[in-house]
């Protein structure tokens, strides 16, 4: 499974909507609810789903969801 | 609140010449600016001592990340260490009276409350800050925590904004361009700031305290309730134009010297929920809250106490956190009862908004949640709540219900 596959699984998760496919262009802008406290809840979330931990500057600056897929798999390599 | 008074003049003429000054981008940029704001502390202190506590409450977190920055598991100490000196210098009353604490200063410092956020967040984002290469010099530091446009009352910087903002690409020098357009709409804005400040939410004021000063006099639970809500309609309109009105002017003033400050409102008595107001109300305030008290206590919770128990933790995060932005309002038990307001508010709008799309489904509560009936209604709701909620702030409550 790549890492866009389960970050949606995730997003499907938290959003509670099976109906989400996210892509690599997609943003906040883009998934209904998307608000400054489900971000928190997501990225807890990720951290839980992938096994890592980010410090709130690397997920404030986050402009879409390539980027999370950046971070994501660069903390994965750092691992 | 603002008044005006000799040290609003002495503002006002501030952010007519700072732009001349700072408005071109040369190394002495930077010097010019701290002597401003260097300049505006001086003036704000009323003794020696005044200024001398001043100066090491601002230089307090520099020289501790500068000698240990690197030692991560320090960190906690060095915010504990500042909120301990926060609680003493902001004089708060029920902490003074349970702990029997001496008063030994009688000043109070200005801006201290917005000093503390940024303190913290310099210390929280020191290591990455380093690893991403910015400037974490001394004149930066203190142009940062001192910036006098926003030292009263935010809206609240964050180090990289700030940074970022003030040097641009880096590469530019001489004067920072401005469209006719931006020049008109900076001033526009100053003027319709000061309008707000000094007109509207003056004379509104005035109303608030004339209820509040009536309320004594009215016989009767119904007479005094209505009167009660006449106050609170008046203070809560105060408060809006008050605050915002200050943003205007510090974010106008600010962009003619070629600055960018973050907005700190977008309409927040439209809001249909508590959560909402507090994303349209002092926003910069929401974001630094989540940050750096919801987010890690969040984290914290679920990491151990409450695993898998998202909704229970998010509660809790959620109520702790605005009972401790309550508190940092003021210093008297009506901020922390103007905090556990804010939070219970906050509660019952997760849990209401989490349980209602369980029983409608995605569909139907997407209905409800556009039906423009249910909106004007959660509206009037909302807003009400907020205007019961401000009267905490500002006027002493808490002394009319327990008739002390």
């Amino acid at each position: 499974m790549s890492t866009l596959e389960r970050l949606q699984e995730v997003f499907r998760d938290v959003f509670d909507d099976e109906d989400i496919v996210i892509s690599n262009e997609t943003t906040a802008d883009d998934i209904e609810g998307w608000d400054s406290l489900t971000h928190v809840v997501l990225i807890v979330a990720v951290q839980d789903e992938f096994d890592i931990k980010f410090s709130i500057a690397e997920t404030n600056t986050l402009k879409n969801i390539g980027d999370f897929i950046k971070l994501i798999d660069n903390k994965i390599q750092g691992k | 609140m603002i008044e005006l008074s000799t040290k609003s003049l002495f503002f006002a003429c501030l952010i007519i010449v700072a732009p001349f000054l700072l408005r071109y981008r040369s190394r002495l940029r930077k010097t010019v600016f701290l002597a401003l704001n260097v300049l505006v502390i001086t003036a704000a202190s009323h003794s020696l001592l005044q200024w001398v506590i001043t100066v090491i409450w601002v230089m307090l977190p520099y020289l501790l990340m500068h000698f240990w920055g690197s030692r991560e598991k320090l960190k906690p100490f060095m915010i504990a260490g500042i909120v301990v000196i926060y609680v003493y210098l902001a004089k708060y009353g029920f902490v003074f009276s349970l702990l029997h604490l001496p008063e030994i200063f009688l000043f109070k410092i200005l801006g201290l409350s917005y000093f503390l956020f940024r303190e913290i967040d310099y210390i929280m984002q020191y290591k990455s800050l380093k690893e991403e290469g910015y400037s974490l010099g001394c004149i930066d530091y203190l142009n940062y925590i001192l910036d006098f446009y926003t030292l009263m009352a935010g809206p609240i910087l964050r180090y990289r904004e700030f940074v970022d903002d003030f040097y641009g690409s880096g590469e530019e020098t001489g004067f920072i361009p401005i469209t006719k357009k931006e020049l008109l709409d900076d001033i526009n804005r100053v003027i319709n700031g000061y309008v707000k400040v000094y007109v509207i939410s003056a004379i509104l004021d005035s109303w608030a305290k004339y209820w509040f000063d009536g309320l004594k006099d009215h016989d009767g639970f119904l007479k005094a309730a209505g009167a009660f809500c006449i106050f609170a309609f008046f203070n809560c309109w105060y408060i809006y134009f008050n605050f915002s009105g200050y943003c205007d002017i510090v974010i106008g003033a600010a962009g003619l010297s070629g600055m960018k400050i973050h907005e700190n409102f977008n309409r927040p008595y439209m809001s249909v929920n508590v959560v909402e107001f507090w994303n349209r109300h002092h926003i910069t305030l929401s974001e630094w809250i989540r940050d750096y008290i919801f987010t890690p206590f969040y984290k914290w919770l679920l990491s151990v106490p409450l695993k898998k128990k998202i909704l229970l933790a998010q509660c809790i995060s959620l109520f702790v956190t605005f009972l401790v932005a309550g508190i940092w309002h003021g210093t008297t038990m009506d901020y922390v009862m103007y905090g556990l307001f804010q939070g219970l508010g906050i509660v019952v709008a997760t849990l209401w908004k989490t349980k209602r799309k369980k029983w409608l489904g995605k569909e139907k509560n997407k209905k409800y949640e556009n039906n423009p009936v249910v909106i004007t209604v959660a509206r009037i709701v909302t807003w009400g709540y907020i205007c019961l909620t401000f009267t905490f702030t500002g006027y002493p409550v808490m002394s009319l219900f327990t008739g002390r």
